[in-house]
């Protein structure tokens, strides 16, 4: 009895112990996003902490600015036609590598997920230098390509996920029916992964949107994303001001990734 | 009438199907049995036109369908997984084949209206497959796979994905719309109770070959060889010498000998091919071979019992299937005489 109480008590330690963890780890993961929607909503010129004036100043600051306000077109200038492309990269790659017989199927998966392994700097590093080369440096087409290919890994992965929950043999059902090889693809495998896509193109986007890293190597001086523009204005002062752009930066891809999670749920084939 | 002649799939030097001629005729319900790796679901995807054969000829009602496309063969299947389209409802699915066709929109409502009809389920047009059971499923697959009238059709294991009750009523159904649309089936499955309720002929595949076609009855009384005897008829194999005396032969097997009427059978050293139900304690008047055992163990089954017995200094391993009552009063462990019923055995090359 004393024996099964004790054990019953340690487990108790564990278990409190084990949610102490748990809190922290969900504190520390979203206490920087937290930390700046706050100081957001403050007029205060110099970091203090705790922050002292309240107000909606930065706010109105960013919304009549012109730097800002052609930092955030300037983004969506380059990410939306930017995750277009991965998904129109993605897709046919997806399909032809799980259903198509390949040789060296695996080594070429490897090969489209490669943009997510290298370390980011060292992987612009390399883009720069075949670009520099290629007098590509500051190319609005440019700086997509390779937006779109940085992109490529998760939007592939998510689209592949997909199409192996779809069985083989739909299209092959569909073809004996009558439908040539595209009708069927498109009919059926194409329009089962519609979902999957809208998801994909979303996080392509959330990806190139959140880019600072390959913008700063490749853009040249004139091309400001949001988030370059936030990089760009921290390197001079700490500005208060790009706490209240990082806020609505921050509440927007938030925003994304919670449709996708509603678009994913919605469509997903019960 | 569907004609396979030296139909042949190798990938690379390996052939999943090799050289399989085979005859349906029209109307006829053809089984394509094996065990798994056999190359039936090869052989039905080339006829099907999924896979690009190597060599050989296919004749569907005469038109050479071996380089045609899937979608030009005309051809319906019927997959294990039902593989209905998910986005679409029911009546979508059936007229998928049918729009594909051209088909007026009036015809289209008629025929599928007609095909829901057949298979006993109208009131589910409106309906996605996921609202569906399982065996509901696989008959609007069918409903699907006929609605085009295709002259020929395909099954791959239909019913392996389903509850056992479910399987034998949907043979059922399987049964009644071959019998109402008659289409050519060519139907693969590695279940015997299934070849032998359902098919006309059964042909038997091992290792990418066709080793037997005939009817399930012929296949089963006279297998054209050891691997259709064991794998088809279940049966067990004794090594046996076979001599041709007076019109009739005379079986050496088990340590006696027995006369057998079977014409047509090779002599000299041969396999007896025989099923347990076939061998039973002997009751004084043997009229086949009497070999005498030992039972090593009793299993009661219900209906029946299976006596698992040895004969002889080399320990012959020898199953008796008996009606259950005539099982009364034997234990493991004694002695009995069986009676191996020689004229309803077989004899295979060995």
């Amino acid at each position: 009895m004393t024996e099964q109480l004790t054990k019953n008590r340690w487990d108790t330690v564990g278990q409190a112990t084990f949610r102490v963890i748990q809190i922290l780890a969900i504190i520390f993961c979203i206490a920087p996003a937290l930390i700046v929607l706050l100081y957001s909503f403050y007029e205060d010129v110099f970091i203090n902490f705790p922050p002292v004036r309240p107000g909606l100043g930065l706010y109105e600051n960013l919304f009549t600015q012109k730097r800002w306000l052609d930092a955030i077109w300037v983004s969506f200038l380059i990410c939306i036609p930017a995750a277009l492309l991965t998904v129109l990269l993605v897709v046919p790659a997806a399909i032809a590598l799980e259903r198509a017989k390949i040789r060296n199927r695996d080594a070429l998966e490897f090969t489209a997920l490669i943009p997510m392994l290298i370390p980011t700097t060292a992987y612009a590093v390399g883009v720069y230098i075949i670009y520099l080369e290629a007098g590509l440096v500051g190319n609005y087409w440019g700086i997509i390509f390779t937006e779109s290919i940085v992109a490529a890994p998760a939007s592939f992965l998510i689209v592949r996920a997909a199409l192996r929950r779809l069985p083989h043999n739909l299209d092959q059902v569909a073809m004996s029916l009558g439908a040539s090889r595209l009708k069927a693809l498109l009919d059926v495998t194409v329009r089962l992964l519609i979902p999957a896509m809208a998801v994909s193109t979303l996080f392509a986007f959330i990806h190139a949107f959140n880019d600072a890293t390959f913008i700063v190597f490749l853009a040249g001086p004139g091309t400001a994303t949001v988030a370059k523009t936030i990089f760009d204005a921290l390197a001079y002062a700490i500005e208060p001001k790009v706490a209240a752009l990082s806020g609505v930066f921050m509440l927007f891809v938030m925003l994304l990734v919670v449709v996708g999670q509603i678009v994913r749920r919605k469509t997903q084939p019960r | 009438m569907l004609e396979l002649i030296g139909v042949t799939k190798k990938y690379g030097e390996v052939a999943a199907v090799q050289s399989c001629t085979l005859t349906v005729n029209t109307g006829e319900f053809v089984t394509l049995l094996g065990p798994s790796g056999s190359g039936k679901s090869t052989l039905l995807s080339l006829i099907a036109g999924f896979t690009p054969l190597t060599e050989g000829t296919m004749l569907l009602d005469g038109r050479d369908i071996s380089r045609v496309s899937a979608a030009e063969r005309g051809i319906g299947v019927v997959f294990q997984n039902y593989a209905l389209f998910p986005h679409m409802t029911i009546f979508e699915n059936v007229a998928y084949g049918l729009h594909r066709r051209r088909w007026t929109t009036d015809r289209i409502r008629q025929r599928v209206e007609e095909m829901l009809e057949l298979i006993g389920l109208p009131q589910i047009a409106r309906r996605r497959p996921d609202q569906l059971s399982g065996g509901q499923q696989q008959r609007v697959a069918l409903a699907r796979a006929l609605a085009f009238q295709p002259s020929l059709l395909l099954m791959d294991e239909p019913l392996g994905a389903l509850d056992r009750e479910i399987r034998d009523q949907m043979q059922q159904e399987i049964r009644r719309i071959h019998r109402e649309a008659r289409p050519s089936v060519v139907y693969v499955t590695h279940n015997r109770e299934e070849a032998f309720a359902l098919s006309d002929r059964v042909a038997i595949l091992e290792s990418g070959q066709v080793r037997a076609y005939d009817t399930a009855h012929t296949l089963y009384t006279r297998p054209a060889n050891r691997f259709v005897a064991s794998f088809f008829g279940a049966h067990q194999l004794f090594p046996a010498k076979a001599k041709a005396r007076d019109g009739a032969l005379e079986v050496f097997a088990l340590d006696t000998t027995a006369r057998m009427t079977a014409p047509g059978t090779p002599d000299g050293d041969v396999l007896l091919a025989i099923g347990a139900r076939d061998i039973m304690p002997a009751n004084g008047a043997a009229s086949g071979l009497s070999v005498p055992v030992r039972i090593d163990d009793v299993v009661y089954m219900g209906d029946t019992t299976r006596l698992i017995c040895r004969h002889g200094p080399s320990s012959t391993r020898i199953i008796s299937e008996v009606d259950s009552h005539l099982a009364q009063g034997l234990s493991i462990g004694s002695d009995t005489v069986l009676d191996v019923r020689i004229e309803r055995a077989a004899l295979v090359a060995a």
